[in-house]
C-alpha cells in the first residue's frame, strides 16, 4: 500500500497513513501521465539530436568545416 | 510600517516510506509565502519527477510558463494544468543518485482566485548534468481560496530527508 506523509503546521503532527483507494488511483493515473510525458521529452530530445547530425553531415557534404558548422 | 518578516511555518520530511508528502494546516497570517522542496534520490528510490498541487485542487488550475534546460538539451514549455510539474531531470530517475531543490514564491496566499508567483528549481547528480528550470506560475483555482496545504506528489517512494517547508513573509 503506498503511504502519505503529513504535517500539520497549526498542530506541529506529522502522520503516515496508508493511501485511500481514491488516492491510489489517482496516483495511478498520475504515474501513468508522468511516464508518457518523460517518454515525450525524451522522444522530442532524439528527434532534435537526429536531426542535428543529419544537418551537419549535409553541411559537411557542401565543404564546410567542422568549426564552420560548429560555430552556426 | 509594517515590518518585513520571513518566517518558519512548517516543515515535513520524508522518512523513506512514503510516495506523497503534505504540508497542512497553513497559517494565513503573512502576506506572501516560500515553498522550499528539497529533493534526493540514492539508487533504490527516486525524486526526479515532483507534481506539486495545493489544497489537494485536481482541477487545471495551474498554470506554468518556463524555460530550462534538461542535461544539454534546452527546453521551454507552456502549460495549464492539473499540478505545477517540478522536473528535477529525466536522468535523475531510479539508479543515480541525485539531489534537487525547488524554491516557489507565490504572493498573496489569503483568499483570493489567482495566486501568481514563480518558482526555480535545480538539479544535480554524480551521471548527468541534472536539470535547471525557471518558470512564471500561477495558481488558479475555480472560486477563491487561501492556500492552506501544499503536497508533493512523486513518481516514486520519495527517499528519506525529502522535505517540504514554508516561510510567511511580510514587507512594507
Amino acid at each position: 500500500m503506498t503511504k502519505i506523509v503529513e504535517m500539520n503546521c497549526e498542530t506541529g503532527v506529522e502522520t503516515v497513513r496508508d493511501m485511500t483507494d481514491e488516492e491510489e488511483t489517482a496516483h495511478a493515473t498520475m504515474l501513468t501521465a508522468h511516464n508518457e510525458q518523460v517518454a515525450a521529452e525524451q522522444a522530442e530530445a532524439d528527434a532534435k539530436a537526429a536531426a542535428k547530425a543529419s544537418g551537419d553531415a549535409k553541411l559537411k557534404e557542401l565543404g564546410l568545416t567542422d568549426e564552420e558548422i560548429a560555430a552556426r | 510600517m509594517a515590518t518585513a518578516t520571513y518566517k518558519f511555518l512548517g516543515k515535513v520530511t520524508a522518512d523513506g516510506s512514503s510516495t506523497v508528502m503534505t504540508l497542512s494546516g497553513i497559517p494565513q497570517t503573512h502576506r506572501d509565502i516560500e515553498i522550499i522542496f528539497q529533493a534526493k534520490t540514492g539508487t533504490s528510490n527516486g525524486a526526479a519527477g515532483a507534481d506539486i498541487t495545493l489544497n489537494g485542487d485536481t482541477g487545471s488550475n495551474y498554470r506554468q510558463n518556463g524555460w530550462g534546460i534538461n542535461g544539454t538539451t534546452q527546453l521551454g514549455n507552456a502549460q495549464a494544468t492539473t499540478h505545477f510539474d517540478i522536473n528535477y531531470g529525466s536522468g535523475p530517475g531510479t539508479g543515480s543518485e541525485m539531489m534537487g531543490w525547488c524554491r516557489m514564491y507565490l504572493l498573496n496566499y489569503a483568499n483570493a482566485v489567482d495566486h501568481p508567483g514563480w518558482y526555480m528549481n535545480s538539479s544535480w547528480d554524480n551521471y548527468t548534468t541534472g536539470a535547471q528550470w525557471w518558470s512564471g506560475a500561477l495558481y488558479n483555482p475555480s472560486s477563491a481560496a487561501a492556500i492552506t496545504s501544499v503536497t508533493w506528489t512523486a513518481v516514486y517512494t520519495l527517499e528519506a530527508n525529502c522535505s517540504i517547508a514554508a516561510y510567511g513573509i511580510d514587507y512594507s
